[in-house]
Formats: structure tokens, C-alpha cells, sequence
């Protein structure tokens, strides 16, 4: 292989998926390119940071989403008017100081990572509580779900049961309030089972205060829809 | 260039999202993650930075540090831990919310990535794929697969520097 060729599987080598024969060459062009090995160097820490992100979740966000623009509530700028009179006075070289060096500080991720995987969280001692509701969800084409709301005390859980996905695609399950604001509450890969998956989803939202469910695919197109109340 | 109810929004705007979603994570209600992250934007807003180079890991910073604070005036109250179910646990303590942190981070950092280019960490890095593997789930030629890890790599590593982290 070329250096071009080598440079180009420098990531895929970080990353552990070449095979044995392609490992040991890159292993012996990094032992006489200085270029390669600075840029391997570059990718080391990469693998660790992103085991910050359990499997799941990072399945979850294989499908593009669009970035989230959030408007500021008015309660907020209301506090910016009332405090910018005082705030005019706090301003000046003091200040401005005090915010560049918190600045340049970032966020120190290094420490905060953990490489050994999932921290043991101590099992929750309580019992599962009975399902408020049960719900039957399914599209034209054969797709079904069924949820089960389950309250809890930060809002509710849904177990879900998923069967007859169209082929491979990320599919998630949204809940809307009384406002009509629609909020994923879970997501799964139809790639990863056969026949039906369980799985467990949440929302901050009380079981009473659910208006709607909806199932979507991946380009957010609702395949099944239901109102409640 | 002062700051204002206009730089107030737009803080809210680009990062508020992001901040929330980290919040969430360790707090109990929507609406004691919406108090924190309006209290973090109008902490800095109250800094006046001059500039918003590193804005957002400043911001991540301050909801942590509230975050943490929010637990110690907590700390008499009996600790239940349960989990949301949606990857994240409970957050209790400062060490906790520091993972939780790393985790939002990352995730956003791979958010900001193309499509393409997070399939491709996904496969490899998540999935432990071989580059074969993903190449023939993919239906893109090897070379294909290894150039996307690699420019994916590189996207990731120039991502985070632009969100303040140093890899």
C-alpha cells in the first residue's frame, strides 16, 4: 500500500477494524512515517472519549437529526431587562478578565470520562408499578406497537413492544402534551432483532397529561398515530 | 460588544437545547433543568465575555457547577437512584454529573457530524464491525469505509476543539 493508501487506514486502525495482515503493514509504516505517526497520535484519545457514549445511545443517534433551535422564553428576558441597569456597573476590565480566563478554561472531558464502560448504579429497591394505561398502535402496513404508561415519579415510563418494522431504519416513539409539543421517547434500530423488540422509553410528562402517541421512521414521517382524551 | 436581551436569545437559541438535554440528565423535572439553564446563560451573560469563542463549554461548565450546588443544598435528603431509561441515570453526585457531562458532550460532538461520518464511527467503534463488515452492510467499497473513519476521526477531533474540549 502507498502512504496515501496507509494514511487513509489510519482511522479504521484506531478504531480496531482492519484485519490482522492490514494491521501488521500499518503497524510497520507507522515504525518509518513520522507524518503517520503524528497523525495516529491525533486519533488516540478519540476511542475513549467516544466510550463516553453507551452503544445504545449512540445507535439511537445514527439517523441525522436536525439541530435544535430553542426561543428564549420571555421569562428570561424579562430577568436580562430588570438586571442590565446593574449589570452596565459590574462591566469593565475586572470583568472582562474574569471571563476570559474562564474562557479559555473549556471543559476538561479527559478525567471525566470512563473507559471501564457503565458505572454500576446501585438497583433501584422498589417494585414495578402496574401500567396506568395500555395502547395498541398500528400503521397500514403492518407495523404494531403496543405501549404500556407506567407512572413514575419523574414522569412516565412506556413499555413498548414493537413488531413487523419495514426493513432496516431507525424508528422512534413520540408524546405530546396538552401544549401539542411532540417529544421523543424512544428510539431503536429495527436492524438489531427479529420479530419483535422490547424496549422501555421515558418522558418527563405525568401518564395524565399525554395527549398523543406516534410512532415515526427515520425521516420523522408519523406511521402510526393515536389521541388520547 | 455588550451583551444583551439579543445575545441572551441567541445564547438560548444555539445552546440552550444542548444545555437542557445535559440538565435533564441530573435533575428531577423539566422544569428545574429550564431554571438551571436559564440561571447558567444569565451567570454568563452577567460576565459580559467579549467574545463567544469556547461559549458553549463555559456554559456546560456553569450548569455543572449548578448542578452540583442544586445536590449539596439536597445532600440531607435520602438518595433514591433511578433511571430514565433513555441511556442516562440519575446523576447524584459531582463525579456522576462529570460522566453524564462527558456523555452529552460526546454526543453532541457526534451529532455535529455528518451522517456519513457518524455511520461510520458507529459501525466500527460501537458496533466493532470490521472494515469488510461495514462495507458490505454499507454497500460502499473497503476504501470507501476506511476513508470515512478517517475523515471522521478528523471531523470529531477538530469538533470538539471548536466546543472547547481538548482530546
Amino acid at each position: 500500500m502507498s502512504h496515501e493508501e496507509m494514511r487513509l487506514s489510519l482511522g479504521a486502525y484506531i478504531l480496531g477494524g482492519l484485519d490482522a495482515e492490514e494491521t501488521r503493514a500499518v503497524e510497520a509504516h507507522l515504525a518509518t512515517c513520522a507524518e503517520c505517526r503524528a497523525e495516529a497520535e491525533g486519533f488516540e484519545m478519540l476511542p475513549a472519549l467516544l466510550d463516553a457514549v453507551p452503544v445504545s445511545r449512540a445507535m439511537a443517534l445514527a439517523p441525522a437529526e436536525a439541530p435544535v433551535e430553542a426561543v428564549a422564553p420571555p421569562v428570561l428576558l424579562a430577568k436580562v431587562r430588570a438586571r442590565r441597569r446593574v449589570n452596565r456597573l459590574r462591566w469593565g476590565a475586572a470583568a472582562a478578565a474574569v471571563a476570559a480566563a474562564a474562557l479559555v478554561g473549556g471543559v476538561a472531558l479527559g478525567p471525566v470520562v470512563n473507559p471501564a464502560g457503565p458505572i454500576a448504579v446501585p438497583a433501584p429497591a422498589v417494585t414495578q408499578p402496574a401500567p396506568v394505561a395500555r395502547y395498541t398502535l398500528s400503521s397500514a402496513d403492518g407495523v404494531q406497537v403496543d405501549v404500556a404508561l407506567v407512572r413514575k415519579n419523574w414522569g412516565t415510563e412506556l413499555e413498548l413492544s414493537c413488531h413487523g418494522m419495514l426493513g432496516e431504519g431507525v424508528y422512534s416513539v413520540w408524546v405530546s402534551n396538552a401544549d401539542g409539543g411532540w417529544e421523543r421517547a424512544a428510539s431503536w434500530s429495527s436492524s438489531a432483532y427479529q420479530g419483535t423488540a422490547v424496549l422501555t422509553g421515558a418522558t418527563a410528562q405525568q401518564p395524565s397529561a399525554i395527549r398523543g402517541i406516534q410512532i415515526r421512521d427515520e425521516a420523522q414521517h408519523a406511521l402510526a398515530s393515536l389521541t388520547i382524551g | 460588544m455588550p451583551m444583551d436581551e439579543e445575545a441572551v436569545a441567541a445564547m438560548y437559541r444555539d445552546h440552550g437545547a444542548a444545555l437542557r438535554r445535559f440538565a435533564r440528565g441530573a435533575v428531577g423535572s423539566e422544569q428545574q433543568a429550564e431554571d438551571i439553564v436559564q440561571e447558567a446563560i444569565i451567570r454568563v451573560w452577567k460576565l459580559a465575555p467579549e467574545t463567544t469563542v469556547g461559549l458553549r463549554a463555559y456554559l456546560y461548565r456553569t450548569v455543572r457547577n449548578l448542578i452540583v450546588d442544586e445536590y449539596r443544598h439536597q445532600a440531607r435528603r435520602p438518595r433514591v437512584v433511578d433511571s430514565l431509561d433513555d441511556g442516562f441515570d440519575r446523576a447524584y453526585d459531582a463525579e456522576r454529573i462529570d460522566v453524564l457531562l462527558g456523555r452529552v458532550v460526546m454526543e453532541e460532538a457526534l451529532l455535529r457530524l455528518t451522517a456519513e461520518h457518524r455511520q461510520a464511527l458507529i459501525a466500527l467503534h460501537y458496533r466493532r464491525l470490521s472494515v469488510a463488515e461495514a462495507a458490505e452492510e454499507l454497500g460502499v467499497p473497503v476504501g470507501t469505509v476506511k476513508s470515512r473513519c478517517f475523515y471522521a476521526l478528523k471531523a470529531l477531533r477538530s469538533t470538539l476543539e471548536e466546543m472547547g474540549v481538548e482530546p
